[in-house]
C-alpha cells in the first residue's frame, strides 16, 4: 500500500513538475513573442515613415525638376523672341538708313539685357518693374523675369 | 595518497583556464553623424555697367571720329558686323540661360536639403 502511495506521489510529482515546466517555457516564449510582436510593431512603423517620407521627397524631386523645366522654356522663349526679332529685320539695312533708331533700340535693348543678367543672379525688382502691366513698360528682353504683373489689371 | 594528489593535480589543471579573468567583449557601436553643413552663401547679385554701342554708316563716320575727337578718345571703334553683332545678342541669351539654370537647380538644392534645418 505504501508503494502504491509512493509511486502515485512520484507520478503527481514528476506531474506538477512537468506543467510547471510547461507553463513556465510557455510563459517564456510568451514573453518572447510579445518582444517580437513590439519589435515589428516599431519596424513596421519605421517603415512607414520611411515610406511617407520617400513619398514627399519623391514629390519634391518633380516639383523641382518641374520648375528647372519652367524656367528653361522661359529662358529659351527670350532667346527664340530675340531670333525672331532679328530675323524679321534686315538690322544691316536698317542700321545704314536709320542709324539713331537703331542705335537707340539696341541700346535700349542690351541696357534691359543686363539688368534682366542682375535679376537673374538675385537683384530684387524695382517699383516700375513691379507696377509694369503694359508692353510699353516692360523689359522686352525678360518680360516674364523683370515684370511679373504685366498684362495684369490693376489691384488683381 | 600519490593517486589523490595526481588526481588535485589533474583537477587544478583542468580548472586552471577557467580562472583566468576572462576576454572583454567588444561593443561595438554605429552612430550616423551628419556632414557639417557646407554653409556658402549665394554670391552677390550681378551690378552691370551699361555699354553703348554706337551705328557707324559711310554718312556718319566723319561725325563720329569728330565725336572722339572731341573727347580726347584714342579715335578708334571696336566694329562689329550686323551678322556678329546678331550672335553676340544670341551668346548672351544663352549665357543668361544657362546662369538661369544654375541660380535654380542651386535653389532647388538648397531647399531639398537644407529646408528641414
Amino acid at each position: 500500500m505504501i508503494k502504491v502511495v509512493l509511486v502515485l506521489i512520484l507520478l503527481m510529482g514528476s506531474g506538477g513538475y512537468g506543467a510547471y515546466a510547461w507553463i513556465t517555457k510557455l510563459q517564456s516564449d510568451n514573453k518572447v513573442l510579445q518582444v517580437n510582436q513590439s519589435k515589428l510593431e516599431g519596424a513596421v512603423a519605421e517603415q512607414e515613415v520611411a515610406i511617407k517620407q520617400q513619398a514627399t521627397d519623391a514629390a519634391k524631386i518633380q516639383s523641382a525638376n518641374s520648375e528647372l523645366r519652367e524656367q528653361q522654356t522661359v529662358l529659351q522663349k527670350d532667346k527664340k523672341n530675340l531670333a525672331k526679332k532679328l530675323g524679321r529685320h534686315e538690322l544691316d539695312i536698317l542700321a545704314e538708313n536709320k542709324p539713331g533708331l537703331v542705335e537707340k533700340i539696341i541700346n535700349r535693348a542690351s541696357k534691359n539685357e543686363l539688368r534682366c543678367f542682375e535679376i537673374q543672379t538675385g537683384s530684387p525688382l524695382t517699383h516700375d518693374e513691379l507696377a509694369a502691366r503694359k508692353k510699353s513698360e516692360s523689359n522686352n528682353e525678360c518680360p516674364e523675369l523683370a515684370n511679373p504683373n504685366l498684362g495684369k489689371e490693376e489691384g488683381s | 595518497m600519490k593517486k589523490y594528489i595526481m588526481l588535485m593535480v589533474a583537477v587544478i589543471f583542468l580548472a586552471g583556464c577557467s580562472m583566468t579573468p576572462k576576454v572583454k567583449e567588444v561593443a561595438i557601436t554605429t552612430t550616423a553623424v551628419e556632414k557639417l553643413p557646407l554653409s556658402i552663401s549665394n554670391p552677390q547679385p550681378l551690378e552691370l555697367q551699361e555699354v553703348d554701342w554706337i551705328i557707324v554708316t559711310e554718312e556718319n563716320i566723319e561725325e563720329v571720329w569728330q565725336l572722339l575727337r572731341d573727347k580726347n578718345e584714342g579715335v578708334a571703334l571696336f566694329a562689329l558686323r550686323h551678322g556678329d553683332y546678331e550672335r553676340l545678342a544670341l551668346n548672351i541669351k544663352d549665357i543668361r540661360a544657362q546662369i538661369g539654370e544654375y541660380v535654380v537647380i542651386l535653389k532647388q538644392y538648397r531647399e531639398y536639403y537644407e529646408s528641414d534645418k
